[in-house]
């Protein structure tokens, strides 16, 4: 992630300008990018599936989107890119996986979910966000029953490189701003707007996070709670 | 895993060919999991067909499938057998309810459930799997209300009775595998899953991932249930 602290301060100044408007938070909240959603959800593969995840849960999402895709590839001997794998996160702590490090570093991010005991407990409070950056070198011909390789690196990052696509609930960001207000940080308009202009890239808000589910499902993407 | 060497070699060479920049990838270690034997469980025909995913044992959450059953088979008047119903386990601990009594005695599988804090408040450590033997006599011909019978037997040697298949997922031996190492403070992990595999349970199977068989399965028209 190449946010600095300048391009994060005008994101989150463009992002609260829009609070200004008389429309208010709800209008701001949208529009939804429809045609996107639908686009990623259209994505042509032999297996589909949505995961969906309220917490963090130890990055349970993450690591069954590692597991399944791997078996696809491996155990199956399917090759890569058989499996289209969305995770659609909608809780006000596990969305927080899809900030980027400006983010993590100056909001109380970490004590967000703390308070919620949604933390692995290897997780110490820093300046980047601990479930982005990839922990193996991303090499695709490492062993995958190598622990430490490619194939079983639960991050947000190498996942990205796989393939996964990311969502984003609307209404846990608004969770997620009012519950840093009562963190103490800033008020809940502002954080809203910060949590819009933080997003990993490629990432994408949905009106409802688990709404994606059933609108998912209906497409026929198989479906898994984590 | 019944898939054999050859079967194997041209497996990853088919994986080999799709790697982006052209080298080859590195052979996989083959998976524990028997693919064929999970299919063919999902195959059997019924007239409904579940999955239930359980990473955590959660008060044995898993077992309470028993009352999906009974509710086709009392409330909807469709008698027994019209379920097929496979229990996919995929964490460390929710794995361990499927290892026999000899295991849970000589092994660590009470620590490693206790550490993960996945133990319901009335398990002790003792010689036996807590979670397999029935607590009823398990007659077919028990009311189904009655607490103590057969019906309301959230056991796994009940539930195995009534016809429910059981996955344990390869990923999850092989975190409990490292798990069993550091609470023993070492050994080779390959011990491990080999003392695993040697203690399952009856009508148990290890498939490649647990979590992909709820993908598997989904795509084979069964229902989702996660445990909670």
């Amino acid at each position: 992630m190449k946010t600095n602290r300048g391009s994060f301060l005008v994101a989150a100044a463009a992002g609260a300008a829009l609070f200004a408007d008389a429309r208010g938070a709800e209008a701001a909240a949208g529009p939804y990018d429809r045609t996107k959603m639908d686009a990623i959800l259209g994505h042509q593969a032999k297996h589909h599936l949505i995961i969906g995840s309220p917490r963090i849960n130890q990055v349970a999402a993450l690591r069954s989107a590692a597991h399944i895709m791997g078996a696809y590839q491996f155990a199956f001997g399917e090759g890569p890119g058989t499996t289209h794998v969305v995770v659609s996160l909608y809780g006000p702590s596990s969305i927080l996986m899809l900030m980027n490090d400006a983010f993590w570093a100056k909001s109380k991010a970490y004590e967000l979910c703390a308070a919620l005991g949604d933390l692995p407990e290897t997780t110490v409070r820093g300046p980047r966000n601990p479930f982005f950056k990839a922990h193996s070198s991303m090499n695709p011909h490492d062993d995958p029953s190598d622990i430490r390789g490619f194939w079983h690196d639960y991050t947000v990052q190498a996942l990205t490189r796989r393939g996964v696509s990311w969502f984003i609930c609307t209404e846990a960001l608004h969770t997620a701003s009012r519950e840093l207000a009562q963190l103490g940080a800033g008020d809940i308009a502002t954080n809203f707007a910060q949590l819009k202009a933080s997003l990993l890239p490629g990432t994408l808000i949905v009106p409802s996070g688990s709404q994606a589910l059933v609108v998912a499902q209906e497409r026929h993407y198989t479906y898994q709670a984590a | 895993m019944n898939t054999n060497r050859a079967a194997f070699l041209a497996t990853a060479a088919v994986g080999a060919a799709l790697v982006a920049d052209g080298r080859p990838a590195r052979a996989a270690t083959p998976s524990l999991g028997d693919r064929h034997a999970m299919e063919a469980i999902l195959r059997t025909p019924a007239r409904h067909k579940m999955i239930m995913g359980a990473p955590f044992i959660h008060n044995g959450s898993c077992l309470k499938t028993a009352h999906m059953l009974t509710a086709y088979e009392f409330a909807y008047g469709e008698g027994p057998g019209t379920v097929n119903l496979a229990i996919s386990l995929y964490g460390p601990s929710s794995i361990m309810m499927l290892m026999d009594d000899a295991f849970w005695g000589e092994s660590k599988a009470f620590e490693l459930c206790s550490g993960l804090n996945d133990l319901p408040a009335t398990v002790i450590r003792g010689p036996r799997n807590p979670f397999y033997h029935a607590h009823s006599k398990m007659n077919p011909h028990d009311d189904p209300e009655d607490p103590d019978g057969f019906y309301l037997d959230l056991s796994v040697e009940a539930l195995t009775r009534r016809g429910a298949h059981w996955f344990i997922c390869a990923q999850a031996v092989h975190t409990a595998s490292r798990m069993f190492a550091r609470l023993n403070g070492g050994g080779d992990p390959e011990t491990y899953i080999a003392q695993m595999k040697s203690h399952l349970l009856p009508k148990a199977i290890i498939v490649p991932s647990g979590e992909q068989s709820l993908v598997v399965a989904q795509e084979m028209h069964f229902a989702y249930v996660a445990a909670t």
